[in-house]
């Protein structure tokens, strides 16, 4: 080999090897990047069945709310149905405020703290003759 | 001869040093994702967990609490066929409310675990008024 083929090779060579750097290079950084795509889609997925945990402990204490508000026929206020690990409070109000026998609403809002996050739901109910006929939720 | 050398070096591939180095950098790379792959793991599959125990806890309350006699029954327990994890409800009355009132509390766990996957409570009414 000589020396004028030399230079002419060397070059060639080190770009081949620079090319093969760059292509495994890329391969790892997708990889990486897909791998931390999905791990984030996977925490996230977590947070939202968290966050619905939440909103269905706090649908259920609202519908506490307006049994209670059935059983006594009277609106009631804040109270605490659980402390521990979740503070579970709800609170209801009827209209009209003294129904008699007529029918009337009962609106009951529900509330969950959770591991630092409150969730809240409101629950409305249409009683007639001592029963519900119609369920609102919000 | 030099010149055959020099060619030859050339055109080899990575050295041992060059390797090393790629997979000291990669491996450095790597310990901080591998954390976060490890944790959003096993989140997923809390969260899967959660959401099997969320709807027998929903499922216990819309079916078996109408179900049952209020009167008799002050807890039920079981265990879901399909996941295989445990449930528990307990009934009780509650102070200062008609008879018919009953605090429902429901507790989702795994078999060999105290602590449990999700709580429930309401109140839930049988009678009518």
């Amino acid at each position: 080999m000589t020396e004028r083929s030399r230079k002419r090779r060397s070059p060639g060579a080190s770009g081949e090897r620079g090319a093969t750097l760059l292509v495994l290079a890329l391969i790892v950084f997708v990889m990486l990047t897909g791998f931390t795509l999905l791990a984030a889609s996977q925490l996230k997925h977590a947070e939202r069945v968290n966050a619905e945990y939440g909103n269905l402990q706090a649908r259920n204490a609202a519908e506490a709310g307006i049994y209670a508000s059935l059983a006594t026929r009277s609106g009631l206020p804040p109270t605490v149905l659980s402390a521990d690990p979740a503070q579970v409070v709800f609170e209801s109000r009827i209209t009209p405020p003294a129904p008699g026998g007529a029918p009337y609403w009962i609106a009951s809002t529900g509330s969950v703290t959770l591991a630092g996050f409150t969730y809240r739901a409101q629950v409305s109910a249409f009683v007639s003759n001592g029963s519900i006929r119609e369920w609102t939720f919000e | 001869m030099d010149l055959r050398v020099n060619a030859a070096r050339a055109e080899a591939g990575a050295s041992l040093i060059e390797v090393a180095l790629a997979v000291t950098l990669i491996a450095i790379a790597l310990v901080p994702t591998s954390r976060l792959w490890l944790a959003s793991a096993q989140a997923d599959q809390a969260a899967a967990e959660k959401t099997e125990a969320l709807v027998i806890a929903q499922r216990l309350l819309e079916q078996r609490v109408r179900a049952i006699p209020f009167a008799s029954v002050s807890s039920v327990t079981g265990t879901d066929s399909a996941t295989g994890l445990t449930y528990a409800m307990a009934l009780a009355d509650v102070p200062g409310m008609p008879a018919g009132v009953k605090r429902v509390e429901i507790s989702v766990s795994r078999p060999a675990d105290s602590a449990p996957l999700i709580r429930m409570v309401t109140l839930a009414a049988k009678e009518q008024w």
